[in-house]
């Protein structure tokens, strides 16, 4: 065929498309089990994750064995349960054994400075208090804003309290040198004033969001067989 | 030209960071921590030489009203394959770079070695010369990286350098500082090395 003739480019593009394209496809669905499974994994690991000093206490399983990575799946189905709700996008699971409620974990959402984040929040089987958070996903500024994943700075959660005389704590930032006096304060990461107030924010506002669609009332509605 | 001379032109001579100024916005981007850098360079020389050598092997039966399209695309494959790859193998470093894995699609120097070298080369030649700008690149990264991560975390590599005392510099981890680290090494390698040029 002719080079210069008008069919030929257009054939030319195609061809090459598909034959590239055809490539990508093969290779996406060869590694797509392992991607899949790479983000599951990180998932379950950290949420098991802010239940293992829990688990570990009460004699249940070690930490070791909760997050070898072949006990993984095992034990992700075994002690985490997947609650009904309304909220999109969010998720809320029951952390029990099968003699008792350990907590609960919400999977909450909020913005940070550059764009969303998302966060794995666990409370006490009361639903009061916070046992651990870990932010799992976000874009913040690399070794700034990003250090709210360290432990340094999410441990900082555990143990608080959430209400005060039946109102929400509202926790506040103090400088990253200074020590926390009263209950309610968290040392900031200097340089990132903005995201350590988005996570602030984003644990109240989901909070509320997540007490106003009462896990209770699926529970009733259960019951009463609606 | 040899073999050897068309790598060191374009890897130094033509270093296409440093004296064509392309690739900057990676440059920027991801130079805070040394890993990221290095992982990013590899991307970019594995998708260029092998971009540089498809296209060049193509390039009598391309059209020239559709080559940039067919050059963007095969560039854009490469780099995809990268990408999956990463995803699937190394999943905590294709979280650090996020977006930027993707965005060496975008990235010039691949558009401008596919257009000034593959399309009118040798595949073997195109090929190396995609080396040498990937090289060239990576060195580039590499060198304000280790500025970046020295000062702003006090580490190389992860690894601690500076000790518990070193008070970390905020500006560094930001990208800001790369713009600046940039702008002082393109001045003084282009006083030092091209000045005669100039």
């Amino acid at each position: 065929m002719n080079e210069k003739s008008q069919i030929y480019p257009i054939l030319f593009m195609l061809a090459i498309t598909i034959i590239f394209v055809g490539i990508l496809a093969t290779m996406f669905r060869l590694y797509e089990p392992k991607i899949k499974r790479n983000e599951e994994q990180s998932y379950q690991s950290q949420l098991l994750l802010l239940f293992a000093n829990t688990l570990e206490t009460k004699g249940i399983i070690s930490k070791d064995n909760l997050l070898k990575q072949e006990n993984l799946q095992e034990n992700f189905s075994k002690f985490v349960h997947k609650l009904p709700l309304d909220l999109p996008e969010r998720n809320a699971y029951e952390v029990k054994t099968d003699s008792e409620v350990l907590g609960y974990c919400y999977d909450i959402l909020g913005n940070g400075l550059w764009g969303s984040m998302r966060a794995l929040l666990a409370l006490e089987p009361d639903k009061k208090t916070i046992l651990g958070l870990v932010v799992y996903s976000q874009m913040e500024t690399p070794g700034l804003g990003a250090r709210i994943e360290e432990e340094g700075f999410r441990s900082q959660f555990s143990g608080r309290a959430l209400y005060e005389n039946g109102k929400l704590v509202d926790l506040v930032l103090i400088p990253e040198d200074q020590k926390p006096e009263r209950d309610n304060e968290i040392r900031q990461i200097t340089g990132a004033t903005i995201t350590s107030s988005s996570v602030l924010k984003m644990i109240k506002d989901e909070i509320v969001k997540f007490d106003m669609d009462t896990l209770t009332t699926h529970k009733d509605k259960e019951e009463k067989g609606l | 030209m040899t073999k050897k001379e068309i790598f060191l032109v374009s890897a130094f001579k033509e270093n296409s960071v440093i004296r064509q100024i392309l690739g900057i916005c990676s440059s920027l981007a991801v130079t805070n921590l040394m890993m990221n850098s290095l992982i990013m360079g590899l991307g970019v020389i594995f998708s260029v030489s092998l971009a540089n050598l498809t296209i060049s092997y193509i390039r009598n039966w391309t059209p020239r009203s559709v080559r940039m399209m067919v050059q963007t695309l095969i560039i854009a494959a490469y780099v995809i394959i990268v990408d999956i790859f990463l995803k699937a193998n190394m999943p905590d470093i294709s979280k650090q770079l996020g977006p930027y894995v993707g965005l060496i699609i975008t990235n010039c120097i691949l558009m401008g070695r596919a257009e000034a070298f593959a399309a009118k080369n040798k595949p073997i030649d195109s090929f190396i010369d995609g080396l040498g700008a990937g090289v060239g690149y990576t060195i580039v990264l590499l060198l304000i990286a280790s500025i970046r991560e020295l000062f702003g975390f006090g580490t190389l590599f992860g690894i601690s350098i500076m000790g518990s005392w070193w008070t970390k510099w905020s500006i560094m981890v930001m990208a800001p500082s790369a713009f600046f680290i940039l702008a002082i090494l393109v001045w003084i390698i282009n006083n030092r090395y091209y000045s005669s040029k100039a």
